[in-house]
């Protein structure tokens, strides 16, 4: 082993108080820094799972016509196109669920509210476990639910989010009536039956309702074969960016496709409205007629549109973007003031060793082996404390996330009632490499002093 | 030959706003392998001489030669290279590295060279260096774990395990009982017969000066006496010669 590893190790336990209070501050910062960054990509995971789970898909690929009276539908006649667009990234797809979706104005008794309703197959697997179900005095249980909707209620039978459910003042077994426009633009009414609310997802400005595809279709006008929006689920979250632009340059190839939301753009402008692109995607997977009839420029055959989740959810990158931002400045924070007291107690041990530092030197020791001694003990030091930072924040972690949260409002940041932390490696790398660098840098100005002792005026001094 | 040569030194320290001559013009040589003693009272300068020699300090005025080089000549890595392979260090207060065991004290100047010794020949050199200072059952302790006769003959060890030329010592025995110090210069004295090397040490213990075979007194700065006894005692032959002659010539 090297002298001046040997030494600079050594003299770490020697300076035991020293090491302690100085690994143990750097311990704390990497411990709040790494347990606040697993926090937030946790949330952000998240997230995106209970998102996926309300939209029910990861990327959202939907077709547009312009019908003769000069109205847009939402419709995909023909999805060989689409397949096609599906083949070269068959590998990442978990599953592909064909759906309908219409925002319709539900009426019970006095009472309208418009409703964005999706067309599900109440059978298709893990559904009704990936909405958010309240039970309790709106509805029954989910094993009940599922019976009702395996059986004979499940054609005309609705889920509907707590709120709508309350402004409509309805109770779970009655019914109501929706209107919407069909695919052909003209106007039709169904009647469904409520039989479970979901709980809201209303700050982030999404509300969704769940109904029967084949009755929804019917009621569009649909006919077989047909349907508004085919949802993808990936086998993992983060090929969603990938893989969407993927679709998206095969579908552009051959078909119209609506440009893809620009990621950079900010998800409001300035006037704090939606931007232009943002308001298309958003038309997009809220149904054609969200945003009303009148196209400015008519186009032939189908117009393709693909929207991805990540599209959708930038207002919660801005919250983690805050959140990481805060966490970091507390990082620099306690950092600062850890420097700082490396420096101040790398000063110390200077004054303390200067007999010693001038052995050395008279020795032979050259001046950057006495530098090299000093920055690597403030290295290990800072490495030490990194390691057991992690090492807590993981214990941390594990202990937090294994809190339930029971069933707050809080939900949608929570995987199945828990907080989940999602260690990221790259931020770990960045958080540490920041640390050593800087507690290099604070060691750095002692140390270089030290080697520049001269060796007979160290000598000469009495401790 | 001269392994030491000292040429007019004078060396002046600042001391606030006035200076301190610490050395006044001092002019000697030091022949290889000799075992020479600088005495003098507290403040004479033996200190100062010797960190000029050790080439931890450079003189004021005047020239210090150590192994045909200009010691103020050098720049710091070039004259902590010399210090390193020309001179060995023995401390007052011993100035072992508190974190090493004797073993690694007595290494640690061989792990600063470039070309020192290596493997099972750099341990045999350092097991015979323990066993001479009389230290082997001692190799993995800590310096605070010894009493400081035994500290000392550490410090001893480690000064000439890069076999320098010389080996300086300004007053190896001030911290210890007459006894223990005595054997400490004992101990120098041998192993500047077994191996050669030139020691140089500074005291102001009169018994001691005496073992040595050029003895240089100082006072304020200055020499008062410098004289090899070998010489002295050619010259008493010399004289008694002299006078023996004289007194037969009658
Ligand atoms: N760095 C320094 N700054 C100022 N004055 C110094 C310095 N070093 C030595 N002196 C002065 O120079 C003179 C000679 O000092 P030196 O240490 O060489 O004497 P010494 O013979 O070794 O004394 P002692 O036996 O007490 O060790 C003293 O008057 C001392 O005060
Ligand atoms: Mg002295």
């Amino acid at each position: 082993m090297s002298n001046v590893l040997k030494i600079s190790l050594r003299n770490l336990s020697r300076q035991k108080k020293r090491s302690f209070l100085l690994g143990g501050a750097i311990a704390f910062g990497v411990l709040i820094i790494t347990l606040l960054n697993s926090f937030t990509a946790g949330i952000t995971d998240n997230v995106k799972e209970n998102f996926s789970g309300i939209f029910g898909g990861h990327i959202f690929v939907s077709g547009s016509v312009v019908t003769s009276s000069g109205k847009v539908v939402t419709v995909i006649r023909n999805d060989a196109l689409v397949e096609k667009a599906l083949e070269p990234v068959k590998g990442y797809i978990r599953s592909v669920h064909k759906r309908s979706k219409v925002m319709a104005e539900l009426i019970f008794a006095s009472r309208t509210f418009i409703q964005r309703i999706d067309g599900v197959d109440w059978n298709e697997e893990g559904f009704l476990d990936s909405i958010p179900i309240v039970s309790g005095k709106l509805s029954g249980t989910v094993g009940d639910l599922k019976a009702t909707l395996k059986g004979k209620g499940g054609r005309q039978a609705i889920i509907l989010p707590v709120s709508t459910a309350e402004r409509l003042g309805i109770q779970v077994g009655e019914s109501l009536l929706a209107r919407f426009s069909t695919v052909t633009g003209q106007r039709n009414v169904g009647e469904f039956v409520l039989v479970a609310t979901v709980r809201d997802q209303e700050t982030f400005g999404i509300s969704n309702g769940f109904a029967n595809i084949e009755y929804l279709n019917e009621l569009l006008g649909l006919s077989d074969g047909e349907y508004q929006s085919l949802n993808i689920y990936l086998k993992n979250m983060e090929d969603i960016d990938f893989v969407a632009a993927s679709i998206y340059r095969k579908l552009k190839s051959e078909a119209l496709v609506e440009p893809r939301l620009n990621m950079d753009e900010p998800a409001a402008g300035k006037d704090g409205e939606p931007s232009p692109s943002r308001r298309r995607a958003m038309a997009s997977l809220m149904g054609g007629s969200f945003f009303g009839n009148s196209v400015p420029e008519p186009w032939k055959g189908t117009k393709y549109s693909v929207v991805t989740l990540n599209d959708l959810l930038s207002s919660v990158k801005d919250m983690v973007k805050v959140l990481n931002t805060v966490g970091f400045v507390i990082f620099m924070i306690l950092l600062g003031i850890t420097m700082v007291g490396i420096t101040n107690s790398f000063r110390m041990t200077i004054r303390e060793r200067t007999r010693e530092i001038g052995t050395m030197r008279a020795i032979g020791m050259q001046r950057r082996g006495v530098r090299n001694i000093l920055l690597m003990e403030a290295f290990f030091i800072a490495l030490t404390g990194a390691l057991i930072g992690l090492l807590l924040a993981g214990v941390a972690m594990l202990i937090l996330g294994s809190i339930p949260f029971g069933s707050s409002f809080l939900w949608i940041f929570l995987h199945k009632g828990k907080i989940t932390f999602s260690l990221v490696p790259l931020d770990v790398a960045i958080n540490l490499a920041v640390l050593l660098l800087l507690s290099m840098l604070a060691a750095w100005g002692p140390a270089r002093k030290a080697s520049r002792l001269e060796p007979a005026e160290a000598l000469r001094t009495e401790f | 030959m001269a392994i030491v040569e000292l040429e007019n030194v004078t060396k002046i320290y600042p001391l606030g706003k006035t200076e301190v001559v610490a050395v006044k013009g001092v002019s000697f040589s030091i022949t290889r392998g000799d075992f020479i003693s600088i005495a003098g009272p507290s403040g004479s300068g033996k200190t100062t001489i010797l960190n000029m020699i050790g080439c931890i300090d450079v003189p004021t005025e005047g020239t210090v030669k150590i192994a045909g080089r200009i010691t103020s000549e050098l720049n710091d890595r070039e004259i902590t290279n010399l210090r390193h392979d020309v001179i060995g260090f023995i401390f007052q207060s011993f100035n072992l590295i508190p974190v090493l065991n004797v073993y690694e004290n007595i290494e640690f100047p061989l792990l600063l060279g470039k070309d020192s010794l290596r493997g099972r020949e750099k341990e045999e050199w350092i097991q015979f260096l323990m066993e001479e200072v009389g230290l082997s059952e001692w190799r993995n302790h800590k310096p605070a774990e010894l009493s400081g006769g035994q500290r000392q003959r550490v410090a001893i060890a480690r000064a000439l395990v890069t076999k320098p030329q010389i080996v300086l010592a300004d007053e190896p025995t001030a911290n210890l009982d007459s006894e223990t110090g005595e054997a400490i210069i004992e101990l120098m004295k041998k192993m500047n017969s077994d191996l050669g090397t030139t020691f140089i040490f500074s005291t102001h213990d009169p018994t001691i000066v005496e073992i040595a075979d050029h003895i240089i007194r100082l006072r304020d700065g200055k020499i008062i006496e410098n004289y090899r006894k070998a010489d002295r005692e050619a010259e008493g032959k010399k004289m008694r010669a002299d006078a023996d002659a004289e007194v037969s010539g009658r």
